[in-house]
């Protein structure tokens, strides 16, 4: 299916060629010197782009789990969210209908990042994050309060914080790179990551979203470990998130009221909150096969918010524990599959990047699904792909769409280098062209 | 760093989050594999899924005998906060105690309380009128678009301030004969009267049902039958007119309170019983205010007096019916007789000479009346009382009837001089409608029927009719209309207030001195009269009592106008010709 280490070191030596060249004209380049770093790694691909008109070489596998995802996601989305929204908005097919048009905005989002050269994003990260801050301050003046907090905009329907954790990865998979030689400086490394990260999580925790916040948070540390922070450093992020965290637990009162439900709910589970309780009986209503699709009853009888926060426990209740270990083995293969682009990535930005997006997506599903298990506090984050909600939606499929931009520039310079990697599957194997199978044509480009 | 480092970092990461997956899977089985979890947490759904909920039937419904609604339901409301939502408690304050009325300080206190896992709602106030939960919804609205959204905790806002509907009780001739109805407090229990006496009747039978949430499972809730509805005997323009005749008399003689039953001797069925004081039933909370301490709700019923004089006519019966005296028996007044060591004088002190019977019940006597009890005897003195019902209920269908007391030979508080004072009403205690009810067996042929307020009751669509009961037959019908005319004559003799143009009526006053702890020492007097008419068919008995008249102590002065002006308006509403009309109808062919 895939070729493994031998040809890797390959890949990767041609990517640290390419960063040999590189390196150059960062080193004194700050924050603003990346699209020099973006234009020369550019330019490659792009004159490569003449030889082959289009590519349509991705990492299949990753594209199939998405789809497979997609469609899951409908059909749960459509049965955990009818009873809500009709009591809601007296339209049982409201919700599903918007998650039909967001999930076509997603598409063509995710296509056309497909095929933008990821190191174009590099221009565009100023812009974006300032955008996003902006849109992070309309939010709280313009102000919607729903259930307590605002963290919406025109009505619900765009929610910022969703963006957010996706420019975050994005700007700091940019930010690291470019700086990752001084990366152990505390002054031109942590402190400036502890200011994006302080800006966009706090604006986002005084909505207040304390998940999304957290969730940011996390993943800035995570890249700070991939693009190669110093352990010591890590080790006092550590420590501070600890410190931060007790005192959240402490004084916060959403979070110590979730942190002791979770800790009463670990010694005997129908201890715990409402959330958890509702949630396990889902689960053990499900068994093993589950009750069928579409006919769980914990969703019409008061398990909170069904189509978003709750989603894995109707999917549980629905599709027993083969469905739901399903889901849980395809956010695994998704993982894998986006951790197998990260090590293909030609340069170390399409590494972080990759890595980052796919680390946040599984972040947040595994998140979501511990806490429908009963083995995390509960919090407000989404399963990608299944979960109602189109802001999320649409940044996921951002995400998967630069991830998939990032394995067809690695599948094209593999190519030109007579070194494809056979995870990757030629679509124009069905256009008649070429009927060679992978295996045969990577001898056939070989020759 | 090195690129061996970095692939080592992204290694471990990838190692690391694959924990994720397996963990959650992992538990996932271990959910299933607990028999005990799942059984609890099955026990836990199920109450959650199902919870039960009881169905309150609306309450029966109380009827005049025209059929004119006297106790009826209604949707009210109450209003509460629900303490989780509640934004501003200063604004909720302000808006209940300006619409509704509500204490400031106290909605303030209560929508301030800190939600809980136990207490997540505070009732405001309970039997609020649509038409103010109108006024309040608009108010809502009004809050609701012009302070939207915004997090700033100052800003006015009436979030968790809500109203449930449900039924509640209404009156709708609020004070009238609210003695005989009683009301329903706001757990919805009688208290007094009808309300209470027939409460589970009228409640009808609730059922808990357990209630799916899901709506797949929806079912249609069981429907349960409305409580019985009553039809009384009580007429309420009557009751309307005794009321206004009672009151008017409290007011002018001066007296504490005022009493007067009307009954149809021939059936027990009473027609009104108008006493004070009355609330309005709507507003039951102010009946601490209505009735302070120990005043009781019903006196007809409930409060044993000593009636006096009016108790020489069932003295008078029992020598009569046992052949003891006959009407035309003499007795020579010496203005003093002893019985038992006790001296017994007559009201004014003084002798009357030779008096016949209907002498003696004429100027009542109670010189003549001892000596009549004591030529009955003590045992046959007290069949008779018994047989009157003297000492027990009557068994009226209302609730909280007192039993008077009479004392009996045998007991150890009583003595031979009760004979002789008992004879004239002192020394035995009885409500109004055991006056009423004993005295109507003289009315009616020596027949006394069971009073009744309840003449039918509806249920499921089916009325069923209370029957009609005699309580006993004291005496011979001869011995009762010889009294009824002796009686009557007494009356006309005396020309007495209590006489009605045109009709021909039967009665006796009652004053009775009213014992304190070391004797009858005071001055107050229960005034009393009863009466009943026309003699030839009577069709009303009246009994009348004023407590402690102010302006003349004496029953025939103060109480005995009030039965002609009860009479005069009976008649009206009873449609009742005068005497010699009524005959003339009669006897035409």
């Amino acid at each position: 299916m895939f070729r493994s280490l031998g040809e890797r070191t390959d890949i990767k030596s041609g990517a640290r060629s390419r960063r040999k060249r590189t390196y150059q004209s960062v080193v004194d380049g700050l924050g603003v010197s990346f699209s020099q770093f973006e234009e020369r790694t550019a330019q490659k691909p792009r004159s490569a782009a003449k030889n082959h008109t289009i590519h349509f070489k991705f990492d299949i596998w990753m594209l199939l789990i998405v789809f497979i995802l997609i469609i899951f996601g409908l059909l749960m989305v459509y049965s955990a969210s009818y009873d809500y929204s009709f009591s809601w908005y007296d339209d049982p097919n409201m919700i599903f209908n918007r998650q039909l048009i967001w999930l076509a905005l997603g598409l063509v989002v995710m296509t056309a990042m497909m095929f933008i050269d990821y190191h174009v994003l590099g221009k565009l990260a100023v812009p974006v994050v300032t955008i996003t801050v902006v849109l992070l301050i309309a939010v709280l003046i313009v102000n919607e309060v729903v259930n307590g907090a605002s963290r919406t905009l025109y009505r619900g329907s765009v929610q910022p914080s969703e963006l957010a954790k996706l420019v975050t990865v994005v700007y700091l998979s940019i930010w690291f790179t470019a700086r990752r030689e001084q990366l152990s400086n505390v002054g031109f490394g942590l402190i400036p990551l502890g200011v994006i990260l302080g800006v966009l999580g706090g604006l986002i925790a005084i909505q207040p979203d304390l998940s999304a916040a957290v969730t940011i948070l996390a993943l800035g540390g995570l890249m700070f470990f991939l693009a190669g922070g110093e352990l010591k450093q890590i080790g006092l992020l550590i420590v501070l998130a600890l410190v931060i965290g007790w005192l959240v637990v402490q004084f916060h009162p959403t979070g110590s009221k979730r942190v002791a439900d979770y800790l009463d709910g670990l010694e005997d589970p129908t201890a715990g909150s409402y959330q958890v309780v509702r949630s396990l009986e889902a689960f053990n209503n499900g068994g093993w096969f589950g009750v069928g699709i579409g006919k769980a009853t914990t969703k019409v009888t008061g398990l909170p918010v069904p189509p978003t926060d709750s989603i894995f426990a109707v999917v549980g209740e629905e599709t027993g524990v083969i469905g739901s270990a399903f889901l849980v083995v395809l956010y695994g293969l998704l993982l894998w599959r986006g951790f197998i682009v990260a090590r293909h990535a030609p340069d170390e930005m399409g590494a972080l990047l990759a890595a980052g997006l796919i680390v946040w997506i599984s972040l947040e599903a595994f998140i979501n699904m511990s806490v429908s298990v009963n083995l995390l506090p509960v919090t407000g984050n989404p399963l990608p792909f299944i979960s109602a909600g189109g802001s999320n939606l649409v940044a996921t499929l951002t995400a998967v769409g630069i991830i998939l931009g990032i394995s067809r520039v690695s599948v094209r310079k593999n190519e030109e280098k007579g070194k494809p990697f056979d995870a990757v599957i030629d679509l124009r194997r069905w256009d008649r062209r070429r009927s060679q199978s992978g295996a045969r044509r990577s001898a056939g480009v070989g020759k | 760093m090195k690129a061996q480092e970095r692939s080592r970092r992204y290694s471990l990461l990838g190692t690391l989050f694959t924990v994720f997956p397996v963990i959650i899977i992992f538990q996932m089985v271990r959910i299933q594999a607990n028999p005990d979890l799942g059984q609890k947490l099955r026990d836990m759904g199920e109450t959650i899924t199902n919870p039960s909920m009881t169905i309150t039937p609306a309450r029966g419904q109380i009827y005049d005998q025209r059929g004119h609604l006297l106790a009826g339901n209604r949707t009210v409301y109450e209003v509460g906060v629900e303490l989780q939502d509640v934004k501003n408690p200063m604004t909720i304050a302000q808006t209940v105690s300006a619409l509704l009325g509500v204490n400031y300080d106290y909605a303030l206190a209560r929508a301030s309380l800190q939600a809980s896992s136990t207490s997540v709602y505070a009732l405001l106030i309970d039997n609020v009128p649509p038409e103010e939960i109108e006024k309040l919804k608009v108010v809502i609205e009004q809050m609701n678009s012009m302070y939207s959204g915004g997090k700033d905790e100052n800003k006015p806002s009436l979030r968790g301030l809500v109203y449930y509907p449900h039924l509640g009780r209404i009156y709708p001739e609020e004070t009238l004969a609210s003695n005989i109805l009683g009301f329903v407090n706001a757990e919805g229990e009688g208290y007094f009267g009808l309300e209470e006496r027939f409460d589970s009747l009228l409640a009808g039978r609730s059922k808990k049902v357990r209630v799916p949430l899901d709506p797949n499972r929806a079912q249609e809730l069981p429907s349960v039958p409305n409580g019985a509805n009553l039809v009384l005997t009580i007429d309420r323009e009557v009751q309307r007119a005794m009321e206004q005749v009672i009151d008017r008399a409290v007011a002018q003689t001066g007296s504490d309170s005022g009493t007067l039953v009307v009954l149809d001797p021939r059936t027990g069925e009473v027609m009104a019983l108008a006493t004070t004081p009355r609330m309005d039933l709507n507003q039951f909370w102010k009946f601490a205010q209505v009735f302070p301490k120990d005043t009781p709700f019903n006196r007809a019923i409930t409060q044993a007096y000593e009636p006096g004089s009016v108790f020489k006519v069932l003295t008078m019966a029992s020598a009569l019916d046992v052949g003891a005296v006959t009407p035309e028996t003499v007795f020579v007044d010496t203005g003093v007789i002893e019985v038992g060591g006790a001296v017994i004088t007559n009201w004014n002190q003084g002798a009357w000479g030779p008096q016949d019977m209907q002498g003696c019940m004429q100027h009542s006597l109670n010189v003549c009346l001892a000596w009549v009890a004591t030529q009955v005897g003590p045992e046959d003195f007290y069949r008779y009382l018994r047989n009157f019902g003297i000492g027990h209920v009557s068994g009226i269908d209302l609730a909280g009837e007192g039993s008077g007391r009479l004392k009996e030979p045998g007991d150890s508080d009583w003595y031979e001089a009760e004979l002789a004072t008992n004879a004239f009403g002192q020394g035995v205690a009885a409500t109004p409608i055991q006056m009423a009810v004993a005295i109507s067996a003289i009315a009616n042929q020596g027949v006394m029927m069971a009073p009744q307020v309840v003449q039918a009751v509806v249920s499921e669509g089916y009325q069923h009719q209370i029957d009609q009961r005699v309580l006993s037959m004291p005496l011979k019908a001869e011995t009762a209309n010889k009294l009824s005319r002796l009686l009557a004559r007494s009356l006309e003799l005396e020309s007495s207030d209590a006489l009605i143009t045109g009709y021909r009526v039967a009665g006796k006053t009652g004053t009775a001195e009213i014992p304190t702890p070391d004797g009858y020492t005071s001055n107050q007097t229960n005034a009393s009269f009863v009466g009943w008419g026309p003699l030839d068919d009577p069709r009303f008995l009246i009994y009348v009592w004023l407590e402690k008249p102010g302006i003349s102590p004496w029953g025939s002065v103060v109480a005995a106008p009030v039965f002609r002006e009860a009479v005069e308006e009976l008649v009206v509403l009873l449609n009742l010709p005068p005497d010699d009309i009524r005959r003339k109808l009669s006897s035409e062919p």
